[in-house]
């Protein structure tokens, strides 16, 4: 049995199935990824939308073969990991249990102990992968196809929820948009690609929740608005164009007014933008352009889910390490309900 | 040799150990516990035996069909392991191994296993038994009670299929069976008895047999 406190832990493997990306990494402290692999399930295209049966059955096909590639990659032998880290929640039950279960297995297998990551935390703690990483504390806007909410990042480990989605995701509003349209799966480039040729000024759209205090989003509602619009407009293609150039402004527009106040309420001037979303290059514009402080966006690929943030993240958390021995998982894991980190994380 | 078999597929979770001939093996039959049983029960077997994890020698599991989530967690955790010290896995049957766990061994050869599968449907097979070994007859499908397709008689009916569509299910099948028997508990011991029957895959090439497929709705 390993102790509670694992100071020792330096090398660890990271597996991340919370959703539809299947991630595998390894970190090494002082080194940091030192391999990687994601794999992007495509099945749920033809649906428009995640379906949670066929994500678990793709996270079982691809997860056991990407550990095993990532480990010869790295030139890894199983005894120099030091604790396996997995994504054990929020997420999709049946997908987190995939990772839960291989991550568990192998982790008893080798005879070391496991750290159950909270997804977000990768998600906050991800740019401290990037070679000129921010200083804490920031504000971060995680903006993605299951999530939209501001947090105060005062260090790692401390985190609090400024503001979050009421109803649907940004990112989610876009792939029922596109949908709507008439476009591919994941939606957010296909509506950005066809809004290019739109005149975003032609239709009315609301700035849902713009116009009262706080920090929390709707897209509901937005969505309902250019489904009727759509349903009404239809037809020429420069209509359509210009309802997703609308669309498209209406969701920037709102996300960098509530950025602006979160800016303002915290009293911080650092902004992190992650998520598969922030890859809209006309949020980076409309970011970088009406905030008044520096706004940083890691790399796409450390964006959208995946395993090194998982093992980054299992690395801060290592004192949680542990032989649980149980394969179990929190979909619904408030980011208020973590623990504050028990030791402080060398720079 | 020391062997360790993994039974999730359906409501019981059971784990199985042979060491050389000496077989242990631990069970409980409780809703969503299989992740929370499977693996303090393998560490239990492995420490009444005096093993560690690294002395195992092979794996066996049940891959299917049944219920879809605690089957992965049985299937994940034994590629965890698989992986860890390049075992190989004996993917089995869950009707072989009801099957077999539930026949007469005085009665008929030939055994129809049909297992409630939810959502009004059933999983069947009909396997003949020589040398106390399974074979296949035809395939492993998924259907509605009364489409259970009719079996070469004599002919023996195994699972809980057989109590829980019991009205549904033709008649005049079941008639034709003889032994009966619906109270079947799945059971890992089984599973390391079957395990030579089926060739041995690595951890990547284990997959679970769903055979419901229509699962996007």
């Amino acid at each position: 049995m390993q102790s509670q406190s694992t100071p020792s832990v330096t090398t660890v493997l990271g597996i991340e199935t919370s959703c539809d990306e299947t991630g595998v990494a390894l970190y090494r402290h002082g080194d940091g990824i030192v391999a990687q692999a994601v794999h992007t399930q495509l099945d749920h295209a033809k649906y428009g939308g995640v379906v949670p049966e066929l994500a678990s059955r793709d996270h079982v096909r691809k997860l056991a073969p990407m550990i095993r590639q990532v480990l010869d990659e790295a030139g890894c032998r199983p005894a120099a990991i030091d604790a396996v880290a997995y994504t054990a929640g929020p997420g999709l039950a049946g997908a987190l249990l995939v990772g839960s279960a291989v991550a568990e297995g192998y982790a008893r297998g080798i005879g070391r102990p496991t750290i159950a990551v909270h997804h977000m935390e990768g998600h906050l703690l991800s740019p401290m992968l990037e070679p000129d990483p921010p200083d804490f504390p920031f504000v971060a806007l995680l903006v993605s196809g299951g999530h939209t909410m501001l947090i105060e990042v005062r260090a790692p480990g401390a985190y609090r929820l400024l503001g979050e989605t009421l109803d649907d995701a940004a990112g989610e509003a876009f792939d029922k948009t596109a949908r709507l349209l008439g476009l591919g799966y994941p939606g957010g480039p296909e509506v950005a690609r066809l809004a290019e040729q739109g005149n975003a000024e032609r239709f009315d759209f609301p700035r849902p929740m713009t116009d009262r205090p706080g920090l929390d989003f709707s897209f509901s509602g937005l969505k309902t608005h250019t489904r009727l619009l759509i349903q009404r407009e239809a037809g020429d293609p420069q209509t359509r164009a210009d309802i997703a150039a609308g669309f498209e402004r209406a969701v920037v527009d709102t996300l960098v007014i509530k950025c602006r106040r979160a800016l303002k309420q915290t009293r911080l001037d650092r902004l992190i933008v992650a998520g598969g979303v922030s890859a809209n290059r006309r949020l980076r514009q409309a970011l970088d352009a009406k905030l008044a402080g520096r706004v940083y966006y890691p790399p796409l690929a450390l964006c959208t889910d995946n395993g090194a943030m998982i093992a980054l993240a299992g690395w801060y958390r290592r004192a949680e390490a542990g032989q649980a021995g149980k394969v179990a998982v929190r979909p619904r894991w408030p980011l208020d309900e973590l623990p504050p980190l028990t030791e402080a994380a060398p720079a | 040799m020391n062997r360790l078999a993994i039974e999730t597929a359906f409501e019981t979770c059971s784990v199985a150990l042979d060491c050389g001939g000496e077989v242990r093996s631990r069970a409980m039959t409780e809703p969503r516990a299989h992740g929370r049983r499977l693996l303090p029960f393998i560490d239990e077997l492995l420490a009444e035996a005096g093993l560690g994890y690294p002395d195992l020698d092979a794996l066996v599991v049940d891959r299917g069909p049944g219920s879809f989530t605690s089957l992965r967690i049985g299937l994940g955790v034994a590629q965890g392991l698989a992986l860890a010290h390049d075992l190989p896995v004996h993917p089995v049957s869950s009707l072989a191994m009801i099957a077999a766990a539930g026949r007469d061994p005085e009665g008929p050869a030939r055994v129809l296993a049909a297992m409630d599968a939810r959502m009004g449907e059933i999983y069947a097979a009909v396997f003949r038994f020589g040398d106390d070994r399974p074979v296949l007859e035809g395939r492993e499908l998924l259907c509605a009670p009364a489409d259970l397709p009719a079996v070469e008689l004599p002919a023996q009916g195994i699972g809980t299929a057989f109590a829980v569509h019991a009205v549904a299910v033709p008649r005049a099948l079941v008639e034709g069976l003889d032994p009966v028997r619906s109270d079947v508990a799945p059971d890992a011991s089984v599973l390391l008895g079957l395990a030579a029957a089926v060739d041995p895959v690595e951890a990547h090439a284990l997959a679970p047999v769903y055979l419901r497929d229509n699962v996007a709705n």
